[in-house]
């Protein structure tokens, strides 16, 4: 019998997504319902007004409820803002038997070992991410059962969060009578729905350009390496625009998207761009060549601030793969060649895979984190001889 | 070309108070007031209960008792934070009855860097306009100070309307080598003792050439980091060519080179009553000489007692390079005297098709935690932090 279907709903700054899916016999993803609304309620993706975030949530899972002809009862949410992080935690244990030989049962102590941080008082785990074993000094084991050691050590990337952004981001689903089945980092489900497993081996990093936060999570050296989130997106793109060219906020929406550019073009000379007067505002006329000046030196330093998370800790030069650019800033002109500018690696944009439905959202990069959020979601399904879900919870330290 | 302020509706000066916040504020405070009375109207802020009694100061306001328990923070910024939230309701009781509030602080510091920003926060939230006038440490100090005096200064910028934020070390380049280090000091809290006292009288006694709040705010506004400013004083026949003179090459302005660099100048002209259209005419033709053709410069006059000769000539500029972000047009000075417009508050978004014109500044993220990163407010424009030029 296949699985119910699983919502998955991601409460962005610009827009709010409810999408419902099911996973077919052959183990496949299939969109069967989607929903979508402005969000107005957050910036830079946590909560600043509960009651709008709310109304913004209502109206997409009133329309993933009418398109995927579902009742929605309880959905599966995706997170983010800046004060997401990660960090590597070590575990060590003993290996029981005296002859040496590793045991499920010792996998799975050292495994809680390496869960059982310290966080700060006011921050919770979101995620646990198996890395590397080790054996005594043999470094880099992928899988450890039956090999024989004296020492058995697990590296353990944590993913952690604020419990009050977590929870306040839970309260708006929860306000509304839905519950909230699971919750999970928009980097790292953006990264399921996009990534191929030859790029996951070969190390890549995804950022995910939203409107309130730039999500990021790299895989290197076969395994999940790093992920964060910076609390700037698109929105201060918009923002650095309307303070310059003295225009209101949606003007400057307007002409990012309709004139905009990451790097911009030598030959704009004195190009300019218009926009008509409306009411309450005058018009204007603004040079090409400086709005893409100041959208590059915005979308400059986000990417540059990602670059120095990985060259600080030495991993930039495990990305072979690269850099995938998905959300909302994925649409802007010329951002995949500042990406290469700036990290010195290909990009390219990220589209969801192995997913079928409605092409619109199947195929857009904005997307991506909320099928991610499926797909996680379907981790737990018991759907025999899916090579996708298997690796999924062996991700997870979830063995069968 | 120079536009004359007293073409538009002159705001009235208003109530203003000065504020001395922190170590450093509180000695200039104990300044301004050892020169006599008819000064400002002056108050000082501060953990330091000892500070506080040696300000003189009419007004004095302990912060922090709790937290602090009377004495200094030692540097810690988050204790200043503290003390100042700790105590909101005693900073907005000062505020009663005040327009303006000018507040006067050292960076660096505990109180400078971590209250300074609540203080100012507190008067925006009370309907004060706010002034804020800083200086950043000297380089000599340990770095950290140095960091987090950036930080500190992004805070302020988010919260003043105007900062007007001052170099102890271009200071330090003029008074050379040899100089012991309490006369650098001394020498540093002289100087904005006397920015102060040009700044208060420039508002406070405005001449017949009225220069408002707002004028001054458009030339500071928006420079994302340290101003250029001299001042000059001139006695007898020649006291106007001896007075441009001394202001231009005054270390804070890098000796007259930083008017080549602004793209929009404020020069007040103060007097005991006797100021003279000709040694206007000199002043102003000496700046006129040493800015840019295409400078914008406003002139406005104040009066000082009538016993005193001297002639003062203050230069202010933010420090800005060509084809700058100067958001007013020359033609839209009407523009100018709107007040800004607050940003709507989340409730009426929902409702609103149109954002209204968003104040330079933080625009959309006004009400909102700042990012900080590094010391800096990633909330502020990037081409703005960076210092890139943008054509309009």
């Amino acid at each position: 019998m296949a699985p119910s279907p699983i919502v998955a709903v991601e409460i962005g700054t610009s827009k709010v997504v409810a999408l419902v899916g099911e996973m077919r016999e052959d183990g496949y993803l299939m969109i069967t319902g989607v929903g979508e609304h402005p969000s107005s309620g957050l910036r830079k993706a946590q909560v600043v007004n509960l009651e709008n975030a709310a109304n913004g949530l209502r109206e997409a899972l009133h329309g993933a409820e009418e398109s995927g002809r579902v009742a929605i009862r309880e959905v599966h949410l995706v997170v983010s803002g800046g004060h997401l992080q990660s960090m590597i935690n070590r575990g060590s244990a003993p290996v029981h038997d005296p002859d040496g030989e590793i045991t499920e049962d010792d996998v799975e102590r050292v495994m809680d070992v390496a869960r059982a941080i310290n966080l700060p008082e006011e921050r919770d785990t979101l995620h646990t991410i198996c890395q590397h074993f080790c054996i005594d000094d043999h470094e880099r084991v992928i899988k450890p059962d039956g090999m024989e050691g004296a020492r058995l050590s697990v590296d353990m990337l944590v993913v952690h969060g604020l419990r009050s952004c977590i929870r306040n981001t839970v309260k708006v689903v929860t306000s509304l009578g839905v519950e909230v089945a699971d919750v999970a980092f928009g980097g790292l489900c953006s990264a399921l729905a996009v990534l191929t497993s030859e790029q996951r081996s070969s190390g890549v990093l995804v950022i995910d350009l939203g409107a309130g936060a730039t999500d990021f999570f790299a895989y290197g050296e076969g395994v999940v390496m790093s992920a964060g989130c910076l609390g700037v997106g698109g929105d201060h793109v918009t923002n650095d625009i309307a303070l310059a060219f003295n225009i209101p906020g949606r003007q400057a929406e307007q002409i990012k998207c309709d004139a905009g550019d990451a790097v911009g073009d030598a030959y704009n000379g004195d190009k300019k761009v218009s926009l008509p007067p409306e009411v309450g505002f005058p018009g204007r006329t603004v040079h090409l060549k400086s709005l893409h000046a100041v959208m590059n030196a915005r979308v400059s330093e986000i990417f540059e601030m990602v670059l120095d998370h990985f060259v600080s800790r030495d991993m930039l030069h495990h990305l072979a793969a690269g850099i995938v650019l998905i959300g909302g800033g994925a649409h802007m002109n010329g951002v995949t060649t500042l990406a290469q500018q700036v990290f010195g690696l290909p990009c390219t944009i990220g589209r969801p895979r192995d997913v079928s439905g409605l092409a619109v959202v199947t195929e857009g990069p904005e997307y991506a984190s909320a099928i991610g959020m499926v797909q996680y979601g379907f981790r737990t399904a018991d759907v025999p001889g899916n090579g996708f879900t298997e690796w999924l919870r062996g991700l997870f330290g979830e063995r069968d | 070309m120079f536009v004359n302020a007293a073409d538009s509706e002159p705001t009235p000066p208003g109530r203003m108070t000065i504020a001395g916040v922190g170590g450093a504020g509180c000695r200039i405070v104990a300044r301004m007031i050892e020169s006599g009375p008819g000064g400002p109207n002056c108050v000082a802020i501060d953990t330091d209960a000892r500070c506080l009694e040696a300000s003189g100061a009419p007004g004095r306001l302990q912060i922090g008792k709790r937290v602090a328990k009377g004495m200094g923070t030692g540097g810690d910024i988050a204790l200043g934070r503290l003390a100042a939230s700790n105590d909101v309701e005693l900073i907005e009781a000062m505020l009663v009855e005040v327009d303006l509030m000018f507040v006067v602080a050292g960076l660096g510091g505990g109180i400078g860097t971590g209250a300074v920003p609540i203080i100012l926060e507190t008067a925006r939230n009370a309907g004060v306009m706010t002034l804020c006038l800083v200086t950043m440490p000297f380089a000599f100090e340990e770095s950290p100070r140095e960091e987090t005096a950036r930080g500190g200064l992004a805070r302020i910028q988010s919260q003043a309307d105007a900062v007007i934020a001052l170099s102890n070390d271009a200071l330090g380049d003029w008074l050379g080598e040899n100089v012991p280090i309490e006369k650098a000091f001394e020498r540093a809290e002289e100087v904005i003792c006397e920015a102060v006292t040009a700044v208060w009288t420039l508002l406070a006694r405005p001449g017949v050439i009225n220069l408002d709040f707002a004028d001054l705010r458009r030339i500071v506004q928006n420079t994302g980091g340290v101003c250029a400013y001299g001042i000059g004083h001139g006695r007898g026949k020649k006291r106007a060519d001896e007075a441009v003179a001394a202001a231009l090459n005054f270390p804070l302005l890098k000796n007259g080179r930083s008017l080549e660099e602004s793209s929009s100048v404020l020069v007040s002209i103060a007097g005991g009553g006797t100021t003279t259209l000709t040694e206007i005419r000199t002043i102003m033709d000496g700046v006129k000489q040493a800015a840019r053709n295409d400078a914008r410069i406003v002139m406005g006059t104040a009066l000082k007692d009538q016993s005193d000769t001297r002639l003062s000539v203050m230069i202010l500029t933010g420090v800005q390079r060509p084809t700058t972000i100067v958001h007013q047009e020359l033609e839209s000075e009407l523009d100018a005297e709107t007040p800004p417009v607050a940003l709507p508050d989340d409730t009426s978004e929902a409702t609103q098709a149109d954002l209204p014109l968003v104040e330079p500044g933080r625009g959309r993220f006004q009400d909102v935690e700042p990012t900080i990163f590094r010391g800096e407010d990633l909330d502020i424009p990037t081409y703005v932090r960076r210092k890139i030029a943008i054509e309009k």
